[in-house]
């Protein structure tokens, strides 16, 4: 790989680098909606690597597959952020946090 | 009439039963009117049946819808169906006026009973559950019906369930026949494997396709007796025969009107009916007819003894029916198969209309020792005429029912020329007339002998829901007896026969003439000891000079206490408790140290559940580093492609 020239490893790399930054965010952080953004890095590392891999030709049976693939993603992850943001609205209402080491109702 | 409206007599007391505990439970009169309806329905098309049967004795049977084929796995094939022929015919007969009358008479005998619906609910599922017995079409069935019956008899002894006596009474009955349910169930067995494979198209257990069977050396003599013995054994517990008898005089602890439906005219000689219905296997073997024979003599002349010691009216009776039952078996045992029937049929008629009498009595004065009863013949003159006839029938004196047919098996016994059999034979006539007409001179002549429990001013008949069954019973037990007058071409013997052909046997002037004069006999004995106008002899001095045969006979030949001693302390109780001490320390420790270990794990387990989703989000990721480890350490190498 000679410099200059941006291979499939670059990217994946990029997408691992935003993956791990994703765990540490989604681990660290007691605000439920910095959870929310990590995961959305971490959908976003996915993606990087889903179209990385089609643009640089493997799977050729279905050129297309892996950018097919990426706007899934990124559609479920819209709806599902919506109704993530939803229930840490209701979940603010009635308890007055956001913080989700204080949210454990569901303990043994 | 088409045999195949018969399902109706199945069918009315169990849609009766299920009404009455579904839907009517709160209404008595609608409940008990349904029950005397759906029997009377039933009653109705057994009499058609039995008519149909006289005209044209065929035999017919079929599986009953769906059931036809009960249980059907395999080669297996288990069914339900109803069986015609002219024995069948004259129990449904049987079974559905007895219940009819029974359940018009406790319209008035149980009237502001506790429990009258439960009542009547019960003896309806017991009609269907005879019916379904004496309907059989195979063993199976014969099996289910049994315990059914069983169950109901167990149910309606318990009926004042309050009281221990007829609690512990109950339970009696229930264990003491399960001696002889448990290795007839054996028998049933045994019958089934050894005749599966060669029942040629027939449901398995047929009793109709087996009776062909038994004779072709399939099984040996010895098997057929083995198998005889475990099908009889069934019978002695039913039919309450020596050595399972105890129950029975026990069972007296229900109401009256049930002694009279189950525990004398039906479910207990479902025993014999049993015995009759397999006859093909008994004659098969000659030795175990004679142990069909013993048995029945024993018992018959044991219970005509100790009936003459007993101060219940209930018990003398019930003795009565223990004599009388096995004077059936005797029959079928020295081969008197019509005649053993024909007793079967005029013991029902007399035998439930001495308990419906007694009942009648009881009803009245509120006690049951004899000794506090007396003269009730001037204040109760419709019970006292028809017990009377009830009496003459069951000792045996021309020209009432039972004279007729204690005179068919009277004839064969004298024909077996077997002096023990003919000694027993005469001995139970004799018993059989004396304790009849000491239970009638005592409770109807003279005046009360004790004391008074009551006030004989306020004696009064009982009213017509009572007298009128009696006085039905009363013109059967009187007249019912012509029916099978010995060498008539048109009687019973003509119609109920085992064989291609009925008995031929000549009339035995000799049985009839030594059997009326000893009933004749007894009958003069009662009247010099307890007839107050003619007595001579004193009872009480008797017992008192014989004391120990007196005690042995009061007290049922201790039977109850050696059963006690050595079965139930000895053996019941010991195997009990052993049972009980695994029962506690090996199953219960078992199951107790599984609970408490599941207990300690989740106690521990659980702390996992934090409620904390980064907990959980590390679970997650650790959980995937070390698949994918895994993955690359042993794994194949996967690549892409």
């Amino acid at each position: 790989m000679s410099i200059g020239y941006i291979g499939l490893n670059h990217f994946l790399a990029v997408s691992a680098g935003l993956f791990a930054i994703g765990i540490y965010g989604l681990l660290s952080r007691r605000n439920a909606i910095s959870l929310l953004m990590s995961v959305e890095l971490m959908f976003n590392a996915a993606n990087i690597a889903l179209v990385a891999f089609a643009r640089f030709g493997y799977h050729d049976a279905q050129p297309l597959a892996g950018q097919a693939f990426a706007l899934f993603v990124i559609t479920i992850a819209a709806a599902e952020v919506a109704v993530a943001i939803a229930i840490l609205l209701l979940i603010y209402r009635l308890r007055g946090t956001v913080w989700v080491d204080e949210i454990d109702l569901m303990r043994w | 009439m088409p045999y195949s409206l018969m399902w109706l007599i199945l069918v009315a007391p169990l849609v009766a039963f299920a009404l009455m505990f579904g839907l009517t439970y709160e209404n008595k009169r609608v409940s008990a009117w349904l029950g005397i309806i759906a029997v009377a329905v039933a009653d109705a098309v057994s009499i058609a049946a039995l008519f149909s049967e006289l005209q044209h004795p065929i035999h017919v049977q079929y599986g009953l819808g769906p059931f036809g084929d009960f249980l059907t796995f395999a080669d297996v094939h288990f069914s339900i169906g109803i069986l015609a022929d002219p024995l069948s015919a004259m129990m449904v007969v049987v079974v559905c006026s007895v219940s009819l009358l029974v359940q018009v008479y406790s319209l008035e005998y149980m009237r502001g009973e506790e429990g009258f619906v439960r009542y009547y609910g019960f003896i309806s599922l017991f009609t269907f559950s005879m019916l379904l017995l004496v309907l059989s079409t195979n063993y199976f069935q014969t099996y289910i019906g049994w315990e059914l019956v069983g169950v109901c008899s167990y149910l309606l002894i318990g009926h004042y369930f309050k009281r221990p006596a007829a609690a512990a009474a109950a339970k009696k009955a229930f264990i003491v026949t399960r001696f002889g349910d448990f290795p007839f169930f054996v028998g049933i067995a045994f019958i089934f494997f050894r005749f599966h494979t060669h029942m040629g198209g027939a449901a398995d257990l047929d009793f109709y396709a087996i009776s062909g069977l038994y004779k072709t050396g399939l099984v040996s003599q010895a098997g057929l007796f083995v198998m005889a013995m475990l099908v009889f054994s069934g019978a002695v517990g039913k039919s309450a025969q020596f050595p399972l008898h105890v129950w029975l005089p026990d069972a007296m602890e229900g109401p009256t009107p049930i002694s009279a439906l189950i525990h004398a005219a039906t479910m207990v000689v479902a025993g014999v009916y049993l015995v009759a219905r397999t006859y093909p296997l008994f004659a098969a073997n000659p030795s175990s007819l004679a142990v069909v024979a013993s048995i029945g003599a024993l018992t018959s002349v044991m219970a005509a003894i100790w009936a003459v010691a007993q101060d219940d009216i209930k018990r003398v009776i019930a003795y009565s029916t223990l004599s009388h039952l096995g004077l059936m078996m005797f029959g079928l045992g020295v081969g008197a198969y019509s005649a053993a029937m024909f007793h079967l049929f005029t013991h029902a008629w007399f035998k439930a209309l001495l308990f419906l009498g007694a009942g009648s009595v009881i009803h009245g004065v509120h006690t049951q020792n004899i000794w506090e009863m007396g003269g009730l013949g001037k204040r109760m003159k419709i019970t006292a005429w028809t017990v009377g006839i009830a009496s003459f029938s069951a000792a045996g004196i021309i020209p009432f029912s039972g004279f007729w047919s204690k005179d068919g098996i009277m004839a064969s016994v004298f024909a077996s020329q077997n002096p023990v059999f003919i000694a027993a034979a005469v001995a139970i006539t004799f018993f059989s007339a004396l304790y009849t007409f000491r239970l009638f001179f005592v409770v109807f002549t003279g005046e009360p002998a004790r004391r008074r429990a009551f006030d004989p001013k306020k004696i009064h008949e009982s009213g017509a829901y009572i007298t009128v069954p009696l006085v039905v019973l009363a013109i059967l037990a009187a007249f019912i007896g012509f029916t099978g007058i010995p060498g008539s071409k048109q009687g019973f013997g003509q119609f109920i026969f085992y064989g291609q052909h009925p008995e031929t046997e000549a009339v035995n002037f000799i049985a009839i003439g030594v059997s009326l004069v000893v009933a004749l006999v007894g009958l003069g004995v009662a009247a010099l000891f307890y007839w107050p106008r003619f007595q001579r002899f004193s009872a009480p001095a008797l017992n008192a000079r014989y004391a120990r045969v007196y005690d042995w006979s009061h007290n049922n030949g201790y039977f109850d206490e050696i059963y006690q001693a050595f079965f139930v302390r000895g053996l019941v109780l010991r195997t009990a408790a052993a049972a009980s001490w695994f029962d506690k320390n090996i199953i219960d420790s078992y199951v107790d140290g599984l609970a408490e270990g599941y207990q300690l794990a989740s106690g521990r387990l659980r702390r996992l559940q934090s409620g904390r989703v980064q907990g959980y989000a590390v679970g997650l990721f650790a959980g995937v580093l070390v698949i994918t480890v895994l993955a690359l350490v042993f794994g194949s190498g996967g690549h892409l492609s």
